[in-house]
């Protein structure tokens, strides 16, 4: 059995599941209306079709944040889901609040811009989540999640995810299954926080050996010599493992100090979904 | 016989709301001639309630639930409820018949692995229980409590003729499973192996991101779905049962005869 076959999902259940999912989680606030940034990347793209099926595409708002750098296709990726989805959209250049955060430094490395775009992106969203009444759809996927390879209170920052449990092979399953763009498919993955910038570069693995490592450590329970006899590098497992617990904290709210008997999600526990 | 299931949603921790959803199916149910309808668990209160679990609990003969007693008059009720009794609280079912209160059933296994915390909050029953109803030997088991080989056997050694399970069943699945397969395999068998009913009775919604499934279903003596609800769809399903049937499983495969019980388990 190929190692990638354990990762299949029912494409039909699970996006019937999710599009209830954000049709009932966001219905039950009182509210109708869904916020996307959509970046022409996969993940967004998914995301995209499905709050579309669970709202209409009237209560759908895609929103393209591009700065000057980001690469063309980006863009062209993103109003082809646009005009197959029929959802509405909104093309609002960070450019000019950016730059003028970044100029009041003398210099500034690009994770620090990176973590920048993303964070006027999270700016941008929630704004037009009030001015439309809507709620912000997440677009992390569990790969990136677990490894943290994200920016926390920037593309991290969504009011519900849809697709937080599902890893980058099964995005692609979906996006199959929902019949995305074949550009947006076929393309290398990318933050396009920087010219040419290329996830599985950056990280120094491929999203598939990610995939097929974090499934057996973190959902099949096999420890890291058990993945290492699968056939991957010590180095590479270890290190994957690593990121997963360095980044615990970007999947959690701040920590508060106890002093009280009854200290907020320590011990006065309640789900958001109280009352709904 | 006609049986309804109220595959429900509920409102978190608002068991006003949730009784009027109650009472609103079974009205209908009242009006589909139906002789018994069964909602799942925690149908009045909402699952995952955690701390709400003070201020959702409430006691059998709460005024709460006067209305639905009222109802049991013309169709047998079965709900889950959030039970509190000396300060301690249940995950508990009522079943409901001729305006009183026939039998309560306190959930006996509560889950308190992976994202499970019933125990936290709930104090276990002692028993599995098997009453007479006017329909037969009733036993009620409570989502976990069907997981434990241990009930199946206390509702064997019971001579039961119709398995009620109300539950609240999260959603997940991966490359070789379903999560409604393990419910359709543990019915299957308990109903071919013991010759009685099972009716399946699960939750719809989401709570927090977890989403219960739905797909509902009654079970033959013979071991057959004989009808199965929507996927994750709120919906008042109904099914024409055969009692007999009953009897006809037992004669085919008589296998309660050949056994003397073991009274200490279940």
């Amino acid at each position: 059995m190929n190692l990638l076959d354990k990762l299949k999902i029912d494409c039909e259940f699970v996006s019937s599941y999710l599009i209830e999912f954000v049709r009932q989680e966001i219905t039950k606030t009182g509210l109708t209306k869904a916020v996307i940034g959509l970046s022409g990347g996969i993940d967004s793209s998914v995301v995209a079709y499905i709050a579309k099926e669970a709202l209409g595409k009237e209560n759908v708002y895609g929103i393209l944040m591009p700065y000057k750098l980001s690469s063309k296709e980006s863009v062209e990726d993103a109003l082809k889901v646009v005009k197959d989805t029929g959802i509405n959209y909104k093309i609002f250049e960070i450019t000019d609040p950016a730059d003028a955060y970044i100029n009041k430094f003398d210099e500034m490395d690009k994770v620090r811009k990176g973590n920048i775009f993303a964070r006027l992106r999270m700016i941008t969203l929630f704004d037009h989540s009030q001015l439309y009444k809507a709620l912000v759809v997440g677009t992390s996927n569990k790969t990136e999640l677990l490894l943290g390879y994200g920016t926390w209170y920037g593309d991290m920052a969504s009011c519900l995810n849809p697709i937080g449990d599902l890893y980058k092979n099964q995005i692609y399953q979906l996006a199959r299954y929902l019949r995305v763009p074949e550009s947006i498919i076929k393309k290398k993955p990318s933050a396009d926080l920087w010219v040419g910038q290329s996830d599985e570069e950056e990280l120094g693995f491929s999203y598939d050996e990610a995939d097929v490592i974090l499934y057996h450590l973190y959902d099949l329970h096999y420890t890291i010599e058990e993945v290492v006899n699968l056939g991957f590098k010590r180095e590479l497992v270890r290190g994957i493992a690593d990121r997963v617990k360095r980044n615990q904290f970007k999947r959690l709210p701040p920590i508060i100090a106890k002093i009280s008997k009854r200290t907020i999600n320590i011990d006065f526990r309640y789900l958001r979904d109280w009352g709904l | 016989m006609k049986i309804a299931i109220g595959q429900i949603d509920t409102v978190l921790g608002d068991v006003e709301k949730n009784v009027k959803k109650l009472e609103h199916y079974t009205d209908k149910a009242i009006e589909e001639k139906c002789d018994l309808i069964v909602f799942p668990e925690l149908a009045a209160c909402g699952y995952s309630l955690r701390d709400l679990v003070y201020t959702s609990s409430k006691a059998p003969d709460d005024p709460a639930f006067l209305s639905l007693k009222e109802k049991s008059n013309y169709i047998d009720i079965v709900f889950g409820f959030a039970q509190k009794e000396s300060g301690y609280f249940f995950n508990s079912s009522m079943y409901l018949s001729n305006g009183e209160i026939l039998n309560i059933h306190k959930k006996k296994f509560l889950p308190d692995y992976g994202m499970f915390e019933e125990q936290r909050y709930f104090s276990p029953g002692q028993t599995i229980d098997t009453f007479k109803t006017k329909f037969g030997k009733v036993t009620t088991l409570i989502c976990e409590d069907a997981f434990h080989i241990s009930s199946h056997y206390a509702a064997f050694k019971n001579e039961t003729e119709i398995l009620i399970i109300l539950s609240a069943s999260p959603f997940w699945s991966d490359h070789n499973s379903m999560k409604w397969e393990l419910w359709e395999n543990v019915c299957k068998t308990s109903a071919q192996l013991n010759g009685y009913f099972v009716i399946f009775s699960n939750r719809v919604g989401f709570e927090d991101g977890v989403g219960f499934f739905g797909k509902s279903f009654i079970v033959s003596p013979k071991g057959h779905i004989i009808k199965e609800a929507s996927f994750l769809k709120e919906e008042l399903f109904t099914a024409e049962i055969d009692l007999r049937d009953i009897e006809r499983a037992r004669l085919f495969m008589p296998i309660r005869k050949n056994e003397v019980c073991n009274e200490s388990v279940g």
